[in-house]
């Protein structure tokens, strides 16, 4: 073997590399057939759900290509990264010609020029706008007009164990309920063992940024002012909706952070009452507890300010503007976004609200099938009615970064972090922050 | 600068520049551009859109004087350097010694202690979430035995760089194959030689195991000094930069800017002076290797 | 360097070993138990996480969930695994992983020994600066260098292709070059003049002399390549557009999301996913324990 000359191995070398170069010849098809009406045309679609989901794309797919039969859909679902796909592609300028754009990015992906804008073939074609959700509508415009076509929209509500609550003889919340009844309700479900460590708790919260928006503005405390040019939430309001909810878990209402086991659902397991859980939570829920016990389902308690704090946020599909094939691309997400297509992607598996209302009858109906709780799954739906029209900033992911880093540890606890008060002052300094860096 | 004056040096130096010529070529072609792209962006105002406008020094002033989370970036990777380098690579040369040992079943073992090195990913995390739970984790469970209150480790600001440290050397069996590979290296003739002369086991780790696998050493050191800076994977799966930006590294900070708010042109900056700071430090470091260093086929190099 | 041992009578060795011969066999025997404690101690500290994983990947569902927390499950459910392979095209992932591991080995042990046979053994103007050139090229965190790479990868044509994960490989990586360096320092000027007063091209020497002496650092390079490309998560998600190109890293991570809240599935998946490593390493070590045994240079 080492008595080969030096010839040899530079053969060796160049048969190699010739190798490399023919074993990795494209295997898709690329993006830029020409295509003007009539010739086949391939559009790259780009989704970001999960592995169950993948199948009824993939049948929403075959039943477009059949009506369309120029178009050859390239279906992708990225499973991880995927902002950070996007957002490489969108600076070397390849993006999907249509990919899955949460509501929190809309603004983010518009002001840089990414997405199209879809005013004018909404108006060409007629499409139902008034069937789409207020709020949403709002959520997916930049500058009055709409760069998305939406998919799902989610809120948050309050499931509640029905058999914890017939075990310790209290009534069921109704929706009339306010915060300061909630707490006092979760407050009657508390245990504790012989040592003093909590083992059951009244409620289990989420402490993510967005729900929070909601809740922090029942009460009455504003985040952002009116045009979004400024951060506001260091206020007196907003202080005392996390004084409250601070008392609330030192009376061990909810879990402070490692309370509860890793890798456990406290809900499904009997450790809290109750618990924030979102409109795409029946069918994971319904899993999970099995026959367990009996569950149901209520409306977020109001604030001070007599409103619900509910936020809404969702799923919607952007047509890249350097896509050679808007056209094309249109008429795909006109087509993933009809009624059908919702009934058949969102309202038949109870992923979370449908981004019709046209659709909602289907979900419902899916929903109260086979009798199985939550009896009252309805409210996602009239919740939504009720939802404030909030739409995520440009700079939201980094307020998102510094909500994780200071306020959830001052939601949940942990040692050594910042209490409620400094954590809102740097929040608002860290948020300003944000808004100058997007300026 | 060292120039070739014989014809025979000459020729030398051509063989030389032909070898690194793989190197070279793959340098430029797709690492210099890059780099180059990013040491100009950091005098920009670019953020992945429209204009790049050129804007001096601005990015450096604003990281140096208006930016907290810069300098608590700057504080928590150094600590974390400083609390897991040293540690690392003497548990790393230990362990290699222990694998080195010829007796059966070794292979098994090396097996077993490189295993964590190529665990990676989001499964992994949530194992670690398990072991650092404060009510019900092993670790918690184990200072149980000897009285130690409960830690919330990846909740506690204090602690948290501390979970990262065991995290880190969990993982230290990379670094130990590569110090197998250099103790295989040195003949066992040497060690009988010395047995004859009577050298005791300790004698022979300092005379001849050290001295000979300080080449290896040498690479740990400047390799792990490199990548320990540049620590990522675990603080953005398991801790997103907290609590309160306690885990909240140079990585991590560049990492957000670059892809939440795409401020790319201050992201190069950042980038830039993390570059300058390894540079320094490992440029230190190769300085006096000369001195501790020793390579047995008699050669003189400046590093 | 090496001493001359005397090995020309075997009657050196008498029947009765000496007193210190004794101690020393008893010291031997004390240390191979200690070797050993020690071993299984770090063992089993090691193996507890991942014990876990094992653990938690053979539960059944309503076992995970549960309090206290399991550590044996009381029935096994292997169902996961076999899932794991009907819910993706797993086998093809698994081809296209080696593959990409295997082109991502030769690239890189040829490129970077040439480049480290250079700086080890040549002198030429510049050496120290280029090599310090070379290091500092680690330095970069790579998200910096991520969008302009992609940018130029778009350019040449190379999207939606292997092309992005593999070439830049054979063309020498810091990493590898220089530890191989570091290796190749340490073979002894000696053999190398001997050789090349011989007639031996530089290239013969590299071949004959260089490549053999260091099989246990090539072998590392090459474990090390294998896992780097096996793993490799970030750059196939950027350059791949087709699933069918997918390794088995992004095949995975459909289940090991953090959408997802089977954690049994996502154990089963992850150390599906790590198997062939450790069968690799495993084997690996066959070739590492051959090792090198120098005979030394007399005088």
């Amino acid at each position: 073997m080492f008595k080969m000359s030096r010839n040899l191995i530079l053969i060796l070398l160049g048969a190699v590399m010739l190798l490399v170069v023919t074993a990795c010849v494209p295997a898709a098809s690329p993006a830029g057939d020409a295509g003007a009406g009539g010739e086949q045309v391939t559009i790259r679609f780009v989704s970001n759900h999960g592995d169950v989901e993948v199948p009824i794309f993939e049948e929403v797919i075959g039943k477009f290509e059949a009506e369309f039969p120029n178009v050859k859909v390239d279906y992708l679902n990225a499973t991880s990264q995927f902002e950070d796909t996007i957002k490489t592609q969108g600076v070397g300028g390849s993006l999907p010609d249509v990919w899955y754009a949460r509501t929190f990015l809309t603004s983010d992906y518009a002001t840089k020029g990414w997405t199209l804008n879809l005013a004018s073939l909404i108006d060409r074609d007629d499409v139902d706008v008034d069937d789409f959700w207020a709020a949403q509508i709002a959520q997916m415009s930049y500058e009055g007009d709409l760069y998305a076509l939406p998919y799902d929209f989610s809120n948050v509500g309050i499931y509640y164990n029905k058999d914890i609550f017939d075990e310790m003889g209290v009534d069921y919340p109704t929706s009339d309920w306010t915060m300061e009844e909630m707490a006092e309700i979760a407050e009657q479900f508390v245990e504790k063992d012989a040592d003093g460590n909590i083992t059951r708790w009244g409620l289990n919260i989420f402490p993510w940024s967005w729900p929070w928006l909601g809740i922090l503005q029942a009460n009455g405390g504003a985040i952002f002012n009116e045009d979004q040019t400024e951060c506001v939430i260091n206020s007196a309001e907003n202080l005392a909706t996390l004084e409250f909810f601070k008392e609330m878990r030192n009376k061990g209402i909810y879990p402070e952070s490692g309370a509860t086991p890793e890798g456990l659902e406290p809900f499904s397991n009997g450790l809290v009452a109750m618990t924030f859980e979102g409109s795409w939570g029946t069918q994971g829920t319904r899993d999970r507890v099995g026959d367990k016990f009996d569950f149901d389902v209520v409306a977020m308690p109001k604030g001070s300010t007599g409103r619900r704090g509910i936020t809404p946020a969702g799923g919607a599909w952007s047509i890249a503007s350097t896509s050679e094939h808007p056209e094309e691309a249109w008429e795909f997400i006109k087509f993933l976004t009809s009624t059908d297509s919702t009934n058949t992607l969102i309202s038949d598996h109870m992923r979370s609200i449908p981004g019709r209302k046209s659709s909602v009858p289907r979900w419902t109906e899916v929903a109260l099938s086979g009798e199985l709780p939550p009896a009252n799954v309805g409210v996602f739906g009239e919740m939504m009615e009720e939802a404030y029209e909030i739409v995520y900033p440009q700079f939201w992911g980094d307020y998102d970064i510094a909500w994780s880093n200071l306020m959830v540890p001052a939601i949940v606890g942990g040692d050594g972090v910042l209490g409620p008060a400094e954590a809102l002052e740097q929040m608002e300094k860290q948020c300003n922050e944000a808004i100058a860096n997007s300026q | 600068m060292f120039l070739p004056k014989t014809k025979l040096a000459r020729s030398e130096a051509l063989s030389g520049y032909l070898y690194i010529m793989p190197w070279i070529l793959g340098f430029l072609l797709f690492t210099a551009i890059p780099i180059i792209a990013s040491i100009y962006l950091a005098f920009t105002s670019y953020r992945g859109y429209g204009d790049i406008n050129w804007i001096g020094f601005a990015n450096f002033t604003k990281m140096f004087t208006g930016d907290d989370i810069f300098w608590q970036s700057a504080k928590v990777t150094l600590i974390y350097v400083i609390g897991f380098l040293p540690p690392g690579l003497v548990l790393g040369y230990s362990i290699a010694l222990l694998m080195n040992r010829d007796v059966p079943g070794i292979t098994f073992f090396r097996t077993i202690y490189y295993l964590p090195a190529i665990l990676t990913g989001v499964a992994v995390a949530m194992m670690w979430q398990f072991v650092f739970h404060r009510e019900f984790g092993i670790l918690n469970s184990i200072l149980g035995w000897f009285g130690i209150v409960r830690i919330s480790w990846l909740n506690d600001t204090r602690w948290v760089m501390v979970a990262f440290i065991i995290m880190g050397l969990w993982g230290v069996g990379s670094g130990m194959i590569i110090y197998l590979a250099g103790l295989q290296s040195i003949p066992s003739d040497l060690y009988e030689a010395a047995t004859i002369d009577g050298a005791n086991p300790w004698q022979k780790l300092w005379k001849i195991t050290i001295p000979l696998t300080t080449p290896v050493i040498f690479f740990n050191l400047v390799t792990g000094m490199i990548a320990t800076f540049q620590i990522f994977t675990t603080a953005f799966i398991m801790t997103e930069g907290g609590p309160n930006y306690a885990t909240y590294f140079f990585s991590v900070n560049i990492y957000h800017t670059t892809f939440r708010s795409l401020r790319l042109g201050y992201a190069s900056a950042m980038a830039l002076v993390l570059f300058l700071l390894i540079l320094g430090l490992t440029s230190i470091v190769l300085y006096t290797s000369s001195r501790w260093v020793y390579y047995s086929g008699g050669v003189e190099v400046d590093a | 360097m090496t001493a001359q041992i005397d090995r020309s009578s075997p009657g050196n060795r008498s029947a009765t070993p000496p007193i210190w011969e004794r101690s020393r066999q008893r010291q031997k025997v004390l240390g191979t138990i200690v070797t050993y404690i020690v071993l299984f101690l770090g063992a089993i500290i090691l193996m507890i996480p991942l014990f876990w994983m094992v653990s938690t990947s053979v539960k059944p569902q309503d076992q995970i969930y549960t309090f206290p927390i399991v550590w044996i499950p009381r029935e096994i459910v292997w169902e996961n695994y076999p899932q794991v392979f009907k819910s993706v095209d797993f086998a093809r992932f698994l081809a296209n992983s080696a593959l990409i591991s295997t082109f991502g080995i030769i690239g890189n042990v040829i490129g970077s020994s040439l480049a480290a046979y250079g700086f080890a053994r040549f002198r030429f103007p510049g050496r120290t600066p280029l090599f310090v050139v070379m290091l500092s090229t680690m330095m970069v965190p790579e998200w910096v260098t991520m969008i302009p790479k992609f940018i130029i990868f778009k350019e040449l044509g190379w999207l939606n292709t292997y092309l992005p994960l593999l070439v830049p490989h054979f063309f020498a990586q810091p990493f590898y070059t220089f530890l191989l360096r570091q290796f190749f320092l340490g073979i002894p000027k000696e053999i190398d003049e001997a050789a090349r007063i011989d007639g031996a091209s530089t290239l013969r020497v590299f071949w004959q002399i260089y490549l053999p002496l260091s099989n246990a650092a090539l072998i590392t390079v090459a474990i090390f390549a294998f896992f780097y490309h096996w793993n490799e998560l970030l750059m196939p998600l950027i350059y791949l557009q087709s699933q069918e190109l997918f390794p088995v890293a992004l095949g995975v991570t459909s289940f090991i999301s953090e959408q997802n809240q089977n954690f049994a599935l996502m154990m089963a998946a992850a150390l599906i996913a790590m198997a062939p490593l450790l069968i690799v390493f495993f084997l690996a070590q066959r070739l590492f324990i051959q090792g090198v045994v120098m005979t030394g240079v007399k005088g």
